[in-house]
């Protein structure tokens, strides 16, 4: 193994492996996977495969292991074995036969010391038949016995019977749980079985684990199944797992409550069955039994859920949001380099063609993005952590945001055609007003001037014409005073709800598509500011005034094309 | 797949034996793989997209570190490290590469521009900076000259410095043209904001003039009667 220390001065202590993965990785009380991703990102930096290869295994399996436990509600350590002093008794007592040892063992009932074991096959002592039958007779086995015979087995019989596999299931089915045992089996079903022959593997699995650890035990080789079978084929397998499952009557469920929010991240996307209903409805009745560290994983499902429900109406339309769908599916249901080849590809597409991106995503409210944008900020999120170029420093947002005023009120000023027609209609608008109010102030002002005039000298005869004109005029004045008052306001509403609202509305819509949004893709590209800053800087400068600006950070709230264009934008080198 | 040899199997058992499955079980597998001859796409898929992520951060990084020293690497050291990135299938790596190349060629023209009196050294150096920055330093130096251009005699200083560039080094010009173009074109100050769709104080005068003048008139018109 090479030097530890030499990958950075804070070099983790690798003393608490395997023992103690959660204090490997500085994590505290009450952390959750989130947690454990940063720490163990920050550890990939120090130590990578190329110049760290054996601390990047132990890192790597550290971290996938502690990772599945939290997932399947398991944070404590693994209990101390039988297996350190086995494997790691390197400095034991001079060797006698191996026969001889392994006889006295076993009457003394201690594991076998497999460093001495291998010894012996390497100086010719014995061979790998001779130990494996010696190893086969003995009475009571540990769970290293097993793992040497499992070696033994695969070493010397042939490989299509799975003795390996074998002889690991027969010791956890004598030595439940044991760690070493079922991490091996965790890994041979999830990376060596053969495809085909998997559901039977699995079905083995089941029998030598009746229980709820099951689930956690085979989580790879069912992942495997799948990516690589019919949807049909697990479901059936799955079935005929859970049978023996049953009749154990395990309490617990949390391992399958787990693995189903697990299976059902795939299932929800491929699943032409019924399985995925039914394995929903059981999750959310039995969500209580759910490990905590699952919350945000239920969570993301519903979001999936949501967006699966709308997105016939999201891919109907732009052919860039059908590939984009697309990559998002792979990202749900392919093995994860599969997985971060598609988005990095489509990541790098976006940056290259903002103009497709933006005739994709019109800016509008929409249901569908909405949903798609969360699931797609996520993913990207999460490729980004292993792939993103490191950001060095926090953008300076006091001088982008004198660069964002600037932009707004450069294009609050720009001529357009579309701008034009807007200050037009807005001439003929106040135009129309005019004419109104002074039709109304004519009628109003000569209808109560003429009626004064007409009650009092004519029909009632109390004075002379000219002395009701004199009357008349105040309150002909009042009366147009009142009238105004009263329904200047409604008719001012309703002039603007009605007719001048829309056009603006309109208008605005326009003028952000033709001229203002092309201009805020332009700045987005070249100051690489995140677009929830952008939109924040642009939605507090709408806040102080009350024009053009305020409907461009109105467009700019529900512009999904900038806001995808931005999250492309963190892959830039 | 076939029986391994005594040899072979007691070479693989006893390898095996010295590893502790419960946090070496892939160093087992692999060496399973390795001893029956098993593909190597039978490695844990994690792995993999981790060495692969590990892989493209390598490469980035010996990018990043011979874009960091660009301007003081030997010529021939940073030819020849440039020449020797595997960078197929890195599209985004080789932009930068290529313009990496690009300044690397035109380091030798550069001398002469100092000899101009009309060398502008703080241009110089921010430009420097765009090139030779990552994405975020390079587009903050951008605005920042940018901005910088609104003082007249930083601007006319700038565009001096500008046409020197553009004659003595249009290769490096050509890498930020958008940007040289931006800065040579007329900038206007940004006037006082205004209400949408102007005032409408000037309507309403019309109207109070046209309501005053008719109703005179009409009063007038009343009165002679």
């Amino acid at each position: 193994m090479s030097d530890h220390g030499k990958a950075d001065g804070n070099a983790p202590d690798w003393s608490l492996l395997p023992r103690d993965p959660a204090g490997f990785f500085s994590l505290g009380e009450g952390f959750d996977r989130k947690d454990l991703k940063r720490n163990y990102n920050h550890l990939l930096r120090q130590f990578k495969p190329e110049k760290y290869p054996d601390e990047f295994q132990r890192l790597r399996a550290a971290y996938e292991e502690l990772e599945r436990r939290l997932r399947y509600g398991h944070v404590t350590d693994v209990a101390a074995n039988v297996w350190d002093e086995s494997v790691e008794a390197a400095d034991a007592e001079p060797l006698v036969g191996a026969s001889d040892r392994i006889a006295a063992e076993a009457t003394q009932d201690k594991p076998n010391d497999l460093e001495s074991l291998a010894t012996q096959l390497e100086a010719g002592e014995t061979t790998v038949e001779q130990l494996y039958e010696q190893l086969r007779k003995l009475p009571k086995k540990t769970p290293p016995d097993f793992y040497a015979l499992a070696l033994m087995a695969d070493a010397t019989g042939p490989t299509e019977k799975l003795l390996l596999l074998s002889w690991l299931l027969e010791g956890l089915a004598e030595w439940p749980g044991d760690p070493a045992l079922s991490r091996l089996v965790y890994a041979y079903v999830g990376t060596q079985t053969p495809l085909e022959r998997l559901p039977q593997v699995l079905v083995a699995c089941s029998k030598a684990v009746p229980g709820d650890a099951f689930f956690e035990l085979t989580e790879g080789g069912w992942d495997r199944l799948l990516r690589g079978g019919s949807f049909d084929t697990f479901a059936k397998t799955l079935a005929q797992c859970e049978e023996p499952i049953k009749a154990s009557r395990d309490p617990s469920i949390a391992g399958r409550v787990a693995f189903y929010i697990h299976a059902l991240r795939f299932a929800l996307w491929k699943d032409p069955t019924d399985w995925k209903t039914e394995a929903w409805e059981f999750v959310e009745d039995d969500y209580d039994q759910a490990p905590e560290h699952l919350e945000n994983d239920f969570d993301a499902l519903g979001i999936v859920r949501e967006y699966l429900a709308h997105r016939e109406e999201f891919t109907q339309g732009h052919p860039l949001r059908r590939r984009m769908d697309q990559v998002l599916e792979v990202a749900f249901t392919a093995d994860q380099l599969e997985a971060d080849r598609a988005v990095l590809a489509m990541q790098a597409e976006l940056l290259e063609t903002p103009e497709a991106l933006s005739e994709a995503f019109p800016p509008e409210p929409s249901e569908a993005s909405s949903a798609f944008y969360t699931l797609w900020a996520w993913m990207s999120h999460d490729t980004a952590s292993r792939y993103a170029p490191p950001v060095d420093s926090e953008p300076d947002y006091r001088m982008w945001q004198g660069r964002i005023i600037d932009l707004l009120h450069r294009l609050q000023h720009q001529g357009s055609f579309d701008k034009t027609i807007w200050n037009v209609m807005a001439i003929l608008k106040g135009f129309a007003e005019v004419v109104v109010a002074l039709v109304a102030i004519l009628t109003s002002f000569t209808g109560t001037l003429f009626g004064t005039v007409f009650l009092l000298a004519s029909l009632l005869s109390l004075m002379a014409e000219a002395d009701a004109i004199l009357v008349g005029i105040p309150v002909a004045i009042l009366a147009t005073i009142a009238a105004l008052v009263l329904l200047w306001r409604r008719w001012s509403a309703f002039l603007e709800h009605r007719f001048w609202g829309p056009f603006c509305r309109r208008m605005a819509r326009r003028c952000y598509r033709r001229s203002w949004r092309p201009e805020f893709f332009a700045f987005m590209d070249r100051s690489l500011l995140d677009y929830f800053a952008f939109r924040d800087i642009a939605s507090d400068l709408a806040d102080q005034q009350n024009d053009e600006r305020t409907w461009m950070s109105h467009f700019i709230t529900q512009d999904y094309g900038l806001a995808f264009y931005s999250i492309a934008q963190q892959f830039r080198t | 797949m076939s029986k391994l040899s005594p040899e072979a199997a007691s070479a693989y058992v006893a390898h095996c034996l010295r590893l502790n499955p419960m946090w070496e079980a892939e160093a087992v597998l692999a060496a399973r793989a390795e001893a029956h001859g098993l593909s190597d796409d039978q490695q844990s898929p994690y792995q993999r997209a981790a060495e692969e992520a590990q892989r493209k951060t390598e490469l980035r990084d010996r990018v990043y570190s011979l874009r960091d020293n660009i301007w003081t690497l030997p010529l021939d050291q940073l030819r020849s490290d440039l020449a020797s990135l595997p960078l197929d299938g890195e599209p985004e790596l080789q932009a930068i590469a290529a313009k990496l190349r690009t300044i690397a060629n035109a380091r030798t023209q550069l001398p002469a521009l100092t000899r101009d009196k009309r060398y502008d050294a703080d241009f110089f150096d921010c430009f420097k900076q765009v090139l030779s920055g990552g994405p975020r330093e390079s587009a903050a130096m951008r605005e920042q000259v940018a901005s910088s251009f609104h003082d007249k005699l930083l601007r006319k200083r700038g565009r001096k410095m500008l046409k020197l560039l553009k004659r003595e080094a249009p290769a490096l010009c050509e890498l930020e043209e958008g940007w040289l173009k931006s800065l040579g074109v007329k900038q206007k100050k940004p006037a006082a904001a205004a209400n949408e769709g102007g005032s409408n104080g000037w309507i309403w005068a019309v109207v109070i003039i046209v309501v005053v003048q008719v109703i005179l008139g009409l009063v007038r018109l009343l009165t002679n009667e």
